[in-house]
């Protein structure tokens, strides 16, 4: 009521962690939300595709291709919650360095299984990380072929 | 870490008077209020206190205030007593802005009862139409129930004009006031409602008590039907604590009704003004006049509504979102997309609700906190580029 000080030095991912845990996400879901290590851009992309969720998250990614086969690197930008992000940035670990093809078989279940758990109202978002990510290899694809 | 909490139109602290006034009556004084005996009595001798209270915060009579569970216990009663009164009429009106204690109500008495809904639709600023309203007023219309005060946008509607409109026709009208009360005046001996429902944790008093209003004269059936209590409109023994702190919370609302609508108002501007100053592509929802004073909804182009509250929950500050994403639905709030607010925006706003247990320190940490977030969130958004949105 009276206590006039706040500091903005207050900044705590503990919070965070905290709430994050209470609301059904796992340690390994956590971790990929909070460092984000996968978000941005890539300059000079092989690939940009992009891909708006049932809910209205949004998400681009970008793809590095090496030698018209093996993903050399991902990045995404989202527009979206937690459960977005958490599950964009497991599925990167799940296809870096694989073939197109491999890329293609990872399924939602593979990326629930990295994220551990995620609050049942996110799963959708798992979808959206996997859709996008197939539709820039196929895009990929597709302008190989033509 | 210190907690800066401006979610007050979800619920709010429980005012230290309060809580004193409630003490005794948890432990001490524990009599029935019905009991003959005098131990029982002095409980029932501090619930009529604080009936009138109550009644003093809306200008109505003692005898018209019913006490009740929550806000929406208030609120179904109301629907459910109007409806019985007039067995005959099949047509309810509601609008499409409303609290799920009525909108969903409403739907269930079309899908399950087959009644005829009208949902009235609000424009761009979550204005009434009220040209539509008045049209749909019918013979066979039983009840208008229209809220006050919305608690996503803080929009008001114009019910004193709406229930003179409906006293001339005949219709029953009930109005949600559970976010207006302590914010804007309230007199139903000049607005002239039938039921006008109240919910203590939006005032300072605890979660669980509600009141109705129910206009002196007015055929009344009740909800929960069981003993004597409220002159046999709503059974059960009464909950003596929570009525108490009602009543306390009532007479500190009212004493504070002219500070909220001045220092909590003029902190609710600033940080509008702020933050529309220093955050590019935000824009507030609902009309900047017929509002609140506490209320200040803004939408956030870009980016996301749940993941600006986890970030912001890092500086401790405790708001709400209208995104699709906390309302674990597909769908944002049903509010914001009735007003037809794009998509882009609904997605990415951020409610704060004050109370005058705000300070302005307050509002510059909400300001500097969220320039920061939103940069941030901005900085991986696939609509943003070059501090521009694409
Ligand atoms: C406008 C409105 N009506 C009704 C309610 C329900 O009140 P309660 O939580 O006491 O049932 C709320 C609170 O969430 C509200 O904001």
């Amino acid at each position: 009521m009276k206590e006039k000080t706040v500091t903005l030095n207050t900044s705590s991912s503990d919070a965070e962690r905290k709430m994050l845990s209470d609301a059904g996400y796992a340690d390994p879901a956590i971790k990929y939300y909070l460092e984000k290590k996968y978000m941005g851009h890539i300059e000079n992309a092989d690939q940009i595709s992009e891909k708006i969720g049932s809910c209205g998250d949004t998400m681009k990614v970008y793809l590095k291709i090496d030698d018209n086969t093996i993903i050399e690197d991902v990045r995404y930008e989202i527009t979206g919650c937690a459960g977005a992000i958490s599950a964009a940035m497991a599925a990167v670990d799940l296809v870096k360095g694989k073939t197109l093809d491999e890329a293609l078989l990872i399924n939602d279940g593979h990326v629930f299984k990295a994220l551990e758990n995620i609050p049942e109202k996110k799963h959708h978002c798992i979808q959206l990380a996997v859709k996008t990510l197939h539709k820039g290899i196929e895009e990929f694809k597709t302008r190989q072929t033509v | 870490m210190k907690i800066v909490y401006t979610d007050n139109n979800a619920t709010t602290k429980v005012a230290d008077e309060v809580i004193e006034e409630m003490l005794p009556y948890l432990g001490e004084f524990y009599g029935n209020p019905s009991s003959m005996h005098t131990f029982g009595d002095q409980v029932g001798k501090k619930i009529k206190e604080a009936r009138q209270k109550v009644a003093d915060l809306i200008n109505a009579d003692p005898e018209e205030i019913v006490f009740t569970s929550c806000g929406t216990e208030s609120d179904n009663s109301a629907i459910f007593s109007a409806i019985h009164a007039f067995p005959d009429k099949k047509h309810i009106i509601t609008s499409n802005v409303e609290h799920p204690a009525v909108k969903n109500l409403f739907m269930h008495l079309g899908k399950k009862q087959g009644y005829k809904i009208t949902f009235v639709p609000v424009d761009k600023k979550g204005i009434l139409d009220t040209d539509q309203l008045y049209k749909r007023m019918t013979e066979d219309t039983a009840l208008v129930s229209l809220m006050w005060a919305n608690n996503e946008t803080g929009v008001l509607f114009p019910i004193e004009e709406i229930a003179q409109k409906t006293r001339e026709k005949g219709i029953l009208f009930h109005t949600d006031a559970v976010q207006a009360a302590g914010k804007v005046v309230i007199d139903v001996k000049k607005t002239d409602v039938d039921m006008l429902s109240l919910s203590g944790h939006k005032i300072h008093a605890p979660k669980g008590i509600g009141v109705l209003y129910i206009k002196n004269g007015l055929k009344f059936s009740p909800f929960l039907i069981g003993g004597h209590q409220e002159k046999g409109r709503r059974g059960g023994t009464e909950n003596t604590v929570s009525i108490i702190g009602m009543g306390k919370a009532c007479e500190l609302a009212k004493k504070n009704l002219p500070v909220v609508n001045t220092a909590v108002r003029k902190l609710r501007d600033y940080l509008q003004n702020q933050l529309l100053e220093k955050i590019p592509s935000c824009s507030v929802n609902g009309d900047l006049n017929l509002r609140l004073p506490n209320t200040l909804s803004i939408g956030f182009d870009a980016v996301e509504g749940e993941s600006i509250l986890l970030m912001l929950d890092r500086y401790g500050i405790c708001a709400s979102s209208g995104s699709a994403c906390t309302s674990g639905s597909l769908d944002p709030s049903h509010v914001l997309m009735a007003m037809g607010v794009p998509f882009k925006s609904a997605h990415g706003t951020i409610r704060f609700s004050l109370s005058h247990y705000n300070t302005p320190e307050e509002m510059d940490h909400i300001i500097l906190a969220l320039i920061s977030v939103i940069e941030k969130l901005r900085a991986m958004s696939p609509f943003w580029k070059n501090g521009k949105l694409i």
